[in-house]
């Protein structure tokens, strides 16, 4: 298993790159994501919100050219992750499915180096964020703990890109806002919910960031701020953070 | 329930999770389908299902009830109790008086007993070596559950097993993990819409799951689809509010 700690820090030097102007931080921060993937290579290509798609960070010519190859065509693995909401992962390009499933896209990568890939989305709720790629050069699945790593690796990156969509990136560590890439208490994304609600029909994505917000401006728990909304303890107002 | 009635109730029971072999469905819905059918056919009180996160540890992925402190009990479980003991040796574990286990969970058992549960059994969800997690059912009376109710339970859990892992699967690991991720990801969406009805109907998590439960029922629908227009805004909690209300009221009559 890589080393989450590590990635998290790497990810927040990242974000502080470029004094704070969001293109150059997202760049950066993908490109440390993208490092931190299992395989011989990783792209980064987030969805922005009238579904564009930009692809942050490629670690190698190969991986760029298979972004490149997907995109253009409108098929592979990382389109599939993207629609179904789940990790794609094919360990042998050159056998079965992968050939029935993107007949294309397997012939235009004939010629690279390429015999693996893996998509793996970035989400946040129902919202698709993105899409992590890796490849490998030869054929071969992911063992259990690089399926692991690479799944908490890609929530961690999925809430950095987001803190700086958000832009209320705070000065302090915010290490402990990026919890450990797992999914975490189901009480969190409840709380999303009502706050969907209750801060006037906002997006699932600004209520969770509000959500944080709160959460980092009073240095509670995320898991506490969400059981307190919950159980109706704490309102938070349409307009500012003071809660009723 | 009358045994022909009983017998009726679990072909259905039977019937209905193996469609998951043939037509497409959603993992959230077939364990829902899984805990509801065990409390309604067994002699079990509450049931819950907790499923090996790819990400590392044990996730609640389905409740016979969504009070918060069921839903504890169970999430508490992926550290200490029956279910991480049977996800482990990939063995049922039967407990006829919790009370007797005190030593070997310590912090399960008096949150069991605050329950008002006095007897539990784990059943791995399991296919050959792979165990993918294990269903909890808890009884408020001590005492072993019956033979048959095990084997019906563990016979249900076995073909919601093989619809999860797919069978016909080439690779199976990867199908494996793609599920348990679509899984997951549905629980989330799923929450959020709880959450969005709860704000909405001022009500609480349990009502909101029945609301949302309801109306996918009636439409037809899966429950992840239902919560996912409802946190893109194309479907208004009102709505789903309204079915769930008149179904109710209709079944006082």
């Amino acid at each position: 298993m890589g080393d989450l700690e590590g990635l998290k820090a790497a990810l927040l030097a990242a974000m502080r790159i470029d004094g704070g102007s969001p293109g150059g931080a997202l760049s950066a921060v993908a490109a440390v994501g993208a490092e931190a993937l299992p395989g011989d290579g990783a792209a980064v290509t987030l969805m922005s919100t009238d579904a564009q798609r930009q692809t942050l960070a490629a670690t190698n010519d190969v991986v760029a050219a298979i972004e490149v190859a997907q995109y253009s065509l409108g098929e592979g693995p990382s389109l599939d992750a993207l629609t179904t909401a789940r990790p794609v992962l094919v360990p042998d390009l050159t056998h079965g499915r992968p050939q029935a499933a993107w007949p294309v896209l397997a012939n235009q990568l004939a010629g690279l180096p390429v015999a693996a890939l893996f998509a793996f989305p970035m989400r946040l709720g129902a919202t698709s964020v993105g899409v992590a790629l890796s490849y490998r050069a030869t054929a071969g699945r992911l063992d259990r703990d690089e399926v692991a790593f690479a799944l908490r690796a890609t929530q961690i990156l999925t809430l950095t890109l987001l803190e700086i969509r958000e832009q209320h990136a705070g000065p302090n560590d915010e290490g402990d806002l990026l919890g450990d890439g797992r999914l975490g208490d189901w009480q969190v994304h409840q709380a999303t919910g009502m706050l969907m609600v209750q801060l006037g029909g906002v997006t699932s994505l600004n209520a969770f960031a509000r959500l944080r917000a709160y959460t980092f401006a009073h240095e509670h728990s995320l898991e506490q701020v969400a059981a307190d909304i919950v159980a109706g303890r704490l309102i938070l107002e349409p307009d500012d953070g003071t809660p009723t | 329930m009358t045994a022909a009635g009983r017998e009726q109730r679990l072909v259905r029971a039977f019937v209905g999770l193996s469609d998951t072999l043939v037509s497409d469905y959603d993992v959230a819905d077939l364990l829902q389908d899984l805990v509801e059918h065990c409390v309604h056919l067994l002699r079990a009180d509450a049931a819950g299902i907790l499923l090996a996160d790819p990400r590392g540890g044990l996730q609640v992925m389905a409740s016979s009830s969504e009070h918060t402190r069921l839903v504890e009990l169970f999430q508490q479980q992926a550290n200490e109790g029956p279910c991480v003991d049977c996800v482990n040796s990939g063995e049922p574990v039967s407990v006829t008086d919790i009370t007797d286990h005190t030593g070997r969970w310590p912090r399960f058992v008096p949150a069991a007993a605050e329950q008002g549960f006095k007897a539990v059994d784990a059943l791995p969800l399991r296919l050959r070596a792979e165990v993918i997690g294990a269903m909890n059912l808890f009884r408020t009376h001590s005492g072993a559950m019956p033979e048959a109710d095990l084997h019906v339970a563990q016979g249900l859990a076995d073909v919601a097993t093989i619809g999860i892992l797919s069978e016909r699967a080439v690779d199976r690991r990867s199908v494996l993990v793609a599920q348990l991720e679509g899984a997951l990801s549905s629980r989330v969406v799923i929450e959020q819409a709880k959450g969005i009805l709860a704000a909405s109907g001022a009500t609480d998590m349990d009502h909101a799951f029945t609301a949302l439960r309801t109306h996918a029922r009636n439409t037809g629908t899966r429950l992840a689809e239902v919560a996912t227009d409802l946190t893109n805004g194309q479907l208004s909690p009102a709505t789903v509010l309204a079915t769930s209300s008149a179904r109710a009221a209709i079944q006082q009559d």
